[in-house]
């Protein structure tokens, strides 16, 4: 018998908030499941979950760009793997590249080839050897990264066009098609990995978490094909489904961040933070879980736009902070605000900033402190 | 959001010690410092970066660390201008009395108006420096609001004597002393030429300083000075060199002997009275600096020992007029909320020696909590360590660098972390075989 839960998460890369709302195998999650809608601290899979894996903000862990991967701070920030590694689970993760998350603390470090490889297959079996660890006496924590929205992002949109290509941003009913089958498929892929979770049990002693690491744009903004270029909501806004073992189905409406999940998953399991470590940006959200309160925190986020580059900045040079009602987006490449009221204009189309509103100096103040780590 | 915008007067006193500002070891008399006191917030425990003048100021008016700006004596002033553009650009008219020095021509470079005054003899306010402020003030009330007036004063600085009625013990036990209570006469002219409630006042300096018994002083040989003066009249100019070298010999054998003597008679204290700032330890003398926010805004009769640093200036001004400074790498922070009476965390100070005239860079970092002082020598981490207990040693004469290896190391990795650039930019650089593989993941995901 486990005295603990196994861990499953499984991470639909570039996920869409909105389209998992509307999904029908969404809408079945959520009556299992505590569901959420954090926000990403980077609009892209290396920073975000560096991010996810570390509960700590890219510009403290160093992993802030796509070409931070090996800039993380191992021996400042403990990964999620690494925790559930010392507590004897066995640790297993399976990604589209190396980049994408921190290798400590995992015992078996596996890399997908996205175009070839039938991932459904892949996963399925690894939920299969997984079946064997628990009957070996041993809990498991198992990483998979549903790569084949991206995989057709990439072959279809920026391998074809550029962040300004009229051909792109002309056609967004093309675009939302495009996207909408890929997500589709991963709904195809999510409800047979589910049926496997099922016919395994896992629901019963593991924690599942259905997550997304960014959204990505249709044609929304001009200057962003799919994501990564800005920090706006169609791509910071995320999905989460926790399924955890004799707990109520709960929606979550108050502003959460992805950085969050680690100390619950660390809260739930009862493991402490080590305090050998830098402490972390996230917060457990058990108590709101368990349907106590606990204050709104600021979400920040950030992303190196390659402008009129063609690769992107090695350094972030867009941030942004967020509350559940405004959002400041602060273009550092060139100096310049954006503030939206995200209630009455969800769609970030007329900035304030300039308006002698107090929010923007309030929220410039908080961003300023997380951006400078202070 | 301020509705209104402050004029703000921004004073700084050259070499002016906290420790003579205020408390027990004032014997200056100062109602007009007293008085803005009563009616500000005073930060007795307010830390300089540097303890040299224009780095100093550059970290005041950037609200950032000296090794970020490599602002010098000599070089980099530019940098500095930052937060005098902004708040031009935030609507402010901008006018100044400073000496006419490289740095404040590069600061003052787009003020409404400037006075730049003699730096051959530094000139105090009795001076004429007085009546300059005086006559721009005067002008600043005819004019529209707001306006910022700066100016830096060289009273402490300059070695030319007091007018004889304010040289006496009235005035205060030392000429120092007495020197602060003159700059406390000039400002109570100053306060009547400005509208306290709609004014917004800044007071502070750019370091401390050691203040010398001049008689005792090792290196000052008033006959030897003046015999070398009258030799200098009567001697062709072509053995000039000679005599400066002979002069030099006298006087440092001269000093040996003295001090030989002087160790003799003086505590270590005494003694260190005769060091000079930019050389060795980074003493409390040099470094803690009077902050006072008055006026505008300020909630009265505050007196605030919680350490904090220059760098917290800028962003507090900020806090009491509204976000003008478009920054966003400064390295202080806001005061406003432990000035409104709520409490903000400790954090340790950061600090350095200022480098020597052709320098670059100074020999010493360290860095200041309310608990402990460490500093050691900027290129070699285990060289001139000291370490002093500010709590049970305020004075600083006992170091524990050899006792307390583990309150070292703490310091240690704090002051890496602070000297780290790499944790504030994410600018670490990749090796070769890292960026190689990146640039070949990031192409096989499709974004190079």
């Amino acid at each position: 018998m486990l005295s603990q839960p196994n861990i499953i998460i499984l991470m639909i890369d570039g996920g869409r908030w909105d389209r998992s709302r509307n999904s029908d195998v969404f809408k079945k999650l959520k009556n299992k499941s505590v569901c959420l809608e954090p926000i990403t601290y980077g609009p892209h899979t290396i920073a975000a979950m560096h991010a996810f894996f570390s509960g700590t903000y890219g510009s403290r862990t160093g992993t802030n760009s796509y070409w931070s991967s090996y800039n993380f701070k191992k021996d400042k920030f403990k990964t999620l793997s690494q925790y559930l590694h010392e507590k004897n689970y066995y640790t297993m993760t399976d990604v589209v590249s190396e980049l994408v998350i921190p290798k400590q603390g995992i015992d078996e470090f596996l890399i997908h080839d996205e175009i070839k490889d039938n991932l459904l297959e892949r996963h399925k079996s690894f939920l299969e050897k997984m079946k064997l660890k628990n009957e070996q006496n041993q809990n498991f924590f198992l990483f998979l990264q549903y790569s084949n929205i991206h995989t057709g992002i990439m072959n279809e949109v920026l391998k074809v066009y550029d962040n300004f290509s009229s051909e792109f941003f002309e056609n967004k009913l093309k675009n939302e098609k495009r996207y909408d089958k890929l997500f589709s498929n991963a709904e195809k892929y999510l409800t047979e990995i589910m049926e496997t979770i099922y016919e395994l049990e896992f629901d019963k002693n593991s924690i599942i978490l259905i997550m997304s690491d960014h959204g990505i744009g249709v044609g929304e903004k001009l200057g962003e094909r799919a994501y990564g270029a800005f920090c706006y909501d169609y791509t910071l806004k995320t999905f989460g489904y926790f399924l955890i073992p004799k707990f109520p189905p709960l929606e979550i409406s108050q502003q959460i961040r992805t950085i969050d999940y680690m100390p619950t998953i660390l809260d739930y399991l009862q493991i402490s933070l080590d305090v050998n470590y830098e402490k972390i940006d996230g917060e457990s959200l058990l108590p709101l879980f368990n349907g106590e309160k606990i204050s709104e925190k600021f979400a920040y986020s950030e992303t190196g736009n390659p402008l009129n580059k063609k690769a992107p900045p090695k350094k972030p040079n867009i941030h942004s902070i967020r509350t559940s009602t405004w959002k400041l987006i602060y273009n550092s490449h060139n100096e310049t605000k954006e503030l939206y009221n995200l209630k009455e204009d969800p769609e970030e189309l007329r900035n304030l900033s300039g308006t002698c509103l107090e929010i923007e100096e309030e929220l410039w103040k908080e961003l300023i402190k997380i951006k400078n780590n202070n | 959001m301020v509705n209104e915008k402050p004029n703000i007067l921004f004073l700084t006193i050259d070499s002016l010690r906290a420790d003579k500002f205020h408390g027990k070891n004032k014997s200056s008399k100062t109602p007009n410092i007293d008085f803005l006191i009563n009616n500000g917030a005073y930060f007795n425990q307010a830390i300089s970066t540097i303890d040299g003048t224009f780095s100093s100021l550059g970290s005041i008016f950037t609200s950032k660390l000296p090794f970020k700006t490599n602002i010098t004596w000599s070089k980099n002033h530019s940098k500095a201008l930052g937060f005098f553009k902004s708040i031009k650009n935030y609507g402010y008219s901008q006018y100044s009395v400073t000496p006419d020095h490289a740095f404040f021509k590069s600061i003052s470079e787009n003020f409404d108006d400037k006075i730049l005054t003699s730096t051959s003899s530094y000139l105090g306010l009795w001076e004429g420096i007085g009546d300059l402020i005086i006559s721009k003030l005067d002008y600043c009330k005819k004019i529209q609001s707001p306006w910022i007036f700066y100016s830096h004063i060289m009273d402490l600085h300059t070695l030319k004597p007091i007018p004889d009625e304010y040289n006496v013990p009235e005035f205060g036990e030392t000429e120092y002393d007495r020197r602060i209570s003159l700059i406390d006469i000039w400002l109570g002219k100053f306060l009547e030429k400005i509208e306290l409630s709609k004014t917004l006042i800044i007071l502070t300096s750019d370091h401390g300083e050691f203040i010398h018994d001049l008689d005792k002083h090792p290196e000052y040989v008033p006959t030897l000075q003046k015999i070398f003066r009258i030799g200098k009249k009567v001697t062709p100019q072509f053995l000039t060199p000679i005599g400066i070298n002979f002069f030099e010999y006298l006087r440092s054998t001269v000093k040996k002997q003295r001090i030989k003597k002087l160790k003799k008679t003086l505590s270590d204290e005494e003694l260190r009275t005769f060091n000079e700032r930019g050389y060795g330890i980074l003493f409390d003398e040099v470094l803690r600096v009077p902050l006072l926010f008055s006026g505008f805004g300020i909630k009265k009769n505050s007196i605030i020992d919680k350490q904090v640093s220059h760098v917290d200036i800028l962003p507090t001004i900020e806090s009491l007029i509204g976000s003008f400074h478009n920054d966003d790498k400064i390295d202080g922070r806001s005061l406003i909320e432990i000035i409104n009476g709520n409490s903000i965390q400790d954090i340790p100070a950061y600090i350095e020696s200022v480098p020597k005239l052709a320098d670059l860079e100074g020999d010493t970092i360290g860095m200041r909590t309310s608990k402990y002082k460490y500093c050691r020598s900027r290129k070699n981490p285990k060289e001139n360590i000291f370490l002093f207990d500010l709590e049970s040693d305020p004075l600083e004469t006992k170091n524990l660098a050899n006792e307390s290896l583990q309150v070292i190391t703490q310091m240690e990795q704090i002051l890496l972390k602070i000297t780290d650039f790499s944790i504030d930019d994410g600018d670490e650089e990749l090796s070769e075989e890292e960026y190689a593989k990146t640039k070949n993941e990031l192409k096989k995901l499709g974004y190079v």
